[in-house]
């Protein structure tokens, strides 16, 4: 059966070449135009409340072009560990996605930048506890139990003492406390280390420096979320990713040029191992960058949570770019309807399956509702009540956003990808796939910007700027890259296999 | 290609069919068997006259069937202080073992179902007795609940029955949620099962011997005469179930881990809980299909259908649930730390060093140490390794529940109420009895019904992927090829077609014309 190896089809190009210009060029200014957008108005001329807002803007759409690089490499991973061979003809562009994850760890660094400074405006963990305004913190709170406005403030002039904190044990409590008295009140809670132990959030913010919690949660959790370790788990990560994306990559180069089918062998055994760093390394980045934005509240889902909307943003990514090929001509004939249509099928799943994980992780700390957990929910109006939290009315609209995702990201695409009418047409999957994209970077920005000023919208130039800033690049790259080689393996032992794909 | 090999196997010579090369793909059914041959290797195992081994299996079976049946007498007439339940542990043997069984079940599902939407063709040689495996575990653990309301004589107060006094369950509880979701899923396996063995019914109702045979396996054949437009219902119905059995392989145990994580109880209140306990399910499932696959398919000579390659692959996904499952474990104990809670950080540090100690280091050892060796393929290749792998995978998903219930519960929020729990004489009986009813199920099951699904093994083999010749030749326009492949066959009764009563589509002279369409992966 070997003995077959189809290259080229008569009226099919596999090349991109200087094709790639049409996207390449309008993604790059695209990408630059965003990121000046974004820096501008985020850095240079601070909005509300301050370069917080950059930083949070822009981790968003970084975690989600690093969602869609992650994901394509988990789609690769399995797909050699499992031997599938119905994939063969899309593989190229899932192999590009994952291998631009380099870039992404690139664009990661004003994220490192903000975390090795010390600016707790993203992190708020992300401090100096030796530091002056540490031991002021921690003289203040052994002390008092209520305290003045400037409880956490020692040093005159310090940059904090613009802000007001209030922390308290009592969501409820330290509200009708802030509504009682114009100083705010301080409770250390995390005395306590059992269950009245909760979330100290305060409400001051101050426009450089953001929050700064000095309290015993970030002493306690030091050994793990302190600027420098972070550091060196984030670039452990990327290095990590890089060199499955690479391996895979490159060996699938080669094996355009030999089609030995021992490369596919290897492969496989590169992916059993590679599955598991990339267990590790998904969860632990999504702990790091997403989860540990509120250090006080924990899911264990959290990096399953993460993972499966990764893989959804990855299908739909690789469904949009197999679109925009074949409308230019290329791959027409290698990747059919049914490719598409397992796709399809494959994006369907998993948004079932980000619904499970998303549904768990809600009902579990709704149900339970304990004091650790809840106020990260409420910031996502997703509490039973409109009471006001630490002493901040939450603005509506997460709440409508929560409603969104729930409608937008799981039921309408459930109901929209059930019908194989819907997958098996180009048109209509491209819109699912779409879609599908625009509610992943939802879920992101669900997931980081409530944490920037404690439950307050914000949507805005900034975010936008990034998210055409970072997609653009991303874009832009991802392009590049697939100009550089064929658009399909050529010469994979498992081709043949994929070209005569159809589903029964 | 596939070659003799001798090794300390249990089953003496075996066929190596689990290579890999990536231009083909391994053959499913060995020694070249026709459609004829599958018929007559299944039905053997039924018509010839009963063994010594399956006659002492099952008196043995029927022995421990009669000392739950004794125990749960007892247990009515006393009550549920039998039990060495009591607080602060007031959940014990009784959840363990529901949620031991019930996970047993989900690998059947799995197989059945989702490996059927994922194409993995090797699911048919080991799909129909993993269902059956679903069903009598599913029975047995369907039996804990109804036995733990302590009157059991009301247990039917679990359903939402109207009532004229207005007295309805809490449907805000899990345990409540529980009875919903394993009574769908025992629906659906039961359907999904009954409805894949109509056609292989029929083949036992064509080839019966006696007046009884034939009728009722004629009642159960439903009629099934082999038609297209049967193939197309069953077909089309199959799908179906599958689709629906899909989100049940999640939502059953996922169900099941709410009764712990809803609670706000250190240990049990975490939100990973749902997938992990699906993937341990799945875990402890694969290994429960190892351990009876192994021996029943030397017993009744099915080596040429359940070949090494099944059981490479089943060693395989018992590998990867295991590595979730040691994820798992992982996140919990990080978590635990991350999370600053006092309790919780206690809770967790209690399981390793705390008084059951032996428990947790034991589950540590059989779920996340022992499957490591199947890393390698002489591992996975020695048929004694991977039953043993299996066993201990068994018995560490059973100390998996017993850690997750019995250590967070024996010592709670206060010292003063601390306690260790020790299963009483009836525990352990009744534990052992519901083998007893496992296998008196499963026993009988591969006695009197199909334990394999012909037909649809048929349809893996090269012989139905037989393409007349005009599709033939590289020269053909592949693409032009395939849109008139399906255009006219979107569905294709003729392909899945063979069992004993339908002649299958004959095979043509050139069966290894796609040998990625009729083998595994």
């Amino acid at each position: 059966m070997a003995s077959n190896h189809p290259t080229t089809k008569p009226d099919e190009k596999l090349y991109l070449h200087e094709a790639s210009g049409a996207v390449f060029f309008p993604a790059a200014v695209v990408g630059a135009v965003g990121i000046l957008l974004a820096v501008v108005f985020g850095l240079i001329t601070p909005r509300d409340p301050g370069v917080g807002r950059f930083y949070h803007a822009y981790l968003v759409s970084l975690a989600f072009i690093m969602a869609i690089s992650l994901g394509s490499l988990f789609l690769l991973l399995v797909m050699h560990l499992l031997k599938a061979g119905w994939n063969v003809t899309i593989r190229r562009i899932l192999e590009t996605n994952a291998a631009a994850i380099p870039y992404v760890g690139l664009l990661a660094i004003p994220i490192l930048v903000s975390v090795l400074s010390q600016n707790a405006s993203l992190y708020p963990w992300a401090v100096d506890l030796k530091s002056d305004e540490a031991k002021a913190y921690k003289a203040k709170s052994e002390h008092a139990f209520v305290v003045p406005a400037d409880a956490p403030v020692a040093a005159a002039g310090s940059p904090l003492s613009t802000g007001t904190f209030i922390v308290s044990a009592d969501p409820a409590h330290a509200a009708s406390e802030a509504a009682g008295h114009a100083e705010g009140q301080s409770k250390d809670a995390a005395h306590d280390k059992g269950h009245g132990a909760h979330a100290p959030k305060p409400v001051g913010y101050h426009a450089k420096y953001g929050y700064k919690d000095f309290g015993d949660f970030t002493i306690a959790k030091q050994p793990w979320l302190n600027p420098y370790f972070f550091a060196v788990r984030i670039v452990v990560y990327f290095a990590i990713w890089t060199l499955l994306a690479r391996w895979l990559y490159s060996a699938s180069l080669k094996s355009d040029q030999t089609g030995d089918p021992e490369i596919n062998k290897t492969l496989t055994k590169r992916a059993a191992i590679g599955i598991m760093l990339f267990a590790l390394t998904v969860t632990g980045g999504a702990f790091d960058l997403l989860m540990s934005l509120d250090h006080h509240w924990y899911s264990t889902i959290f990096g399953v949570y993460f993972f499966a909307g990764a893989v959804i943003s990855a299908l739909a990514s690789c469904i949009v770019i197999v679109n925009v090929l074949q409308r230019g001509g290329f791959l027409t004939r290698s990747v059919t309807t049914e490719h598409l249509h397992d796709l399809g099928k494959l994006m369907f799943a998993f948004t079932f399956f980000w619904g499970y994980v998303a549904f768990s992780q809600f009902m579990l700390q709704w149900y339970a509702s304990i004091p650790e957990t809840t106020p990260w929910w409420a910031r996502r109006g997703a509490n039973l009540s409109s009471e006001e939290i630490n002493g901040s009315v939450p603005d509506g609209q997460y709440g409508a956003i929560s409603l969104v995702l729930l409608f937008g990201h799981l039921l309408i695409p459930f109901a929209f990808l059930l019908s194989r009418h819907i997958k098996r047409s180009r048109e209509l999957l491209l819109l699912g796939a779409g879609w599908m994209l625009v509610m992943c970077w939802l879920d992101i920005y669900w997931l980081v910007m409530p944490e920037l000023d404690n439950g307050k919208f914000f949507l805005g130039l900034p975010e936008i700027g990034a998210a055409l800033g970072l997609i653009g690049i991303f874009v832009a790259v991802v392009t590049r890259m697939l100009s550089n080689h064929p658009l399909r393996p050529l010469k994979d032992p498992r081709l043949p296999e994929a070209l005569a794909f159809h589903n029964i | 290609m596939a070659t003799i090999q001798s090794g300390p196997l249990i089953g003496g010579l075996e066929v190596d069919n689990t290579y890999d090369d990536p231009r083909e793909r391994a053959p499913l059914v060995l020694n070249g068997r026709s459609f004829g041959d599958v018929t007559n290797i299944v039905m053997n195992a039924h018509e010839r006259p009963w063994s010594k081994t399956w006659t002492i299996m099952f008196a043995i079976s029927l022995a421990l069937l009669s000392v739950l049946t004794a125990t749960l007498g007892f247990l009515f007439s006393t009550g549920v202080g039998v039990w060495g339940n009591n607080q602060p542990v007031g959940w014990a043997f009784d959840i363990i073992n529901f949620v031991f069984w019930v996970g047993i079940g989900h690998a059947g599902t799995l197989i059945s179902a989702i490996l059927f939407l994922l194409r993995q063709n090797w699911r048919t040689s080991i799909n129909r007795f993993s269902e059956a495996m679903t069903i009598f575990a599913v029975i047995c653990a369907a039996m804990y609940p109804g036995i733990h309301v302590g009157r059991p004589w009301l247990a039917y107060w679990l359903l939402p029955i109207p009532n004229q006094m207005g007295m309805w369950p809490q449907f805000r509880s899990p345990l409540m949620w529980d009875v919903f979701a394993v009574s769908t899923y025992f629906t659906v396996s039961l359907m999904f099962w009954y409805v894949g063995m109509v056609p292989d019914i029929a083949t036992m109702r064509d080839r019966a011997k006696t007046k009884l045979g034939y009728y009722v396996y004629g009642f159960l054949s439903l009629g099934w005469t082999g038609s297209s437009r049967h193939w197309h219902r069953y077909e089309r119905m199959y799908l179906l179930l599958c689709a629906l059995s899909t989100p049940l392989v999640l939502s059953v145990h996922s169900v099941v881990s709410f009764d712990f994580a809803t609670s706000q109880l250190p240990g049990w209140h975490t939100t990973i809980f749902p997938p992990y306990f699906v993937a341990g399910a799945i875990f402890g499932g694969f290994a429960m299909v190892l351990t009876l696959a192994i021996p029943a398919r030397k017993w009744l000579g099915l080596q040429d259908l359940i070949t090494m390659r099944h059981i490479d692959n089943c060693a395989k996904v018992m590998l990867a649930t295991g590595m979730i499952v040691g994820y798992a474990y992982a996140t919990e104990f990080f978590i635990a730390w991350y999370s600053n809670y006092g309790y919780e950080q206690f809770v967790f540090m209690n399981r390793p060093i705390g008084p059951y100690w032996p428990y947790f280091w034991a589950m540590v050892f059989c779920n996340v140490i022992s499957p490591q060796i199947l890393w390698f393929k002489w591992a996975r290749n020695n048929l004694w390794i991977v039953f043993i792998v299996a066993n201990f995978v068994n018995a560490g998903m059973w100390l998996e529940r017993f850690v997750i219930i019995v250590t967070s519960l024996h010592r709670d929020f206060t010292v003063g109420a601390w306690g260790m729990y020790v299963p009483t004489w009836i525990d352990i009986a009744m534990f052992a009895g519901s083998f007893g009813l496992f296998f008196t199920g499963f026993l009988a099951f591969l006695r009197f019904l199909p334990i394999l699904a012909m037909a649809e093994v048929k349809t893996v083999m090269p012989q139905a992927h037989a393409h007349p010749p005009h599709h033939h030749g590289e020269s053909d326009d592949h693409h032009a090829a395939r849109e008139r492949d399906f255009a006219a066959t979107d569905y294709r009764p003729d392909e899945a077609g063979g069992n004993g009563n339908n002649a299958p589509k004959p095979a043509t002279d050139n069966p290894g014309d796609k040998p990625w369409r009729g083998g595994n992966w």
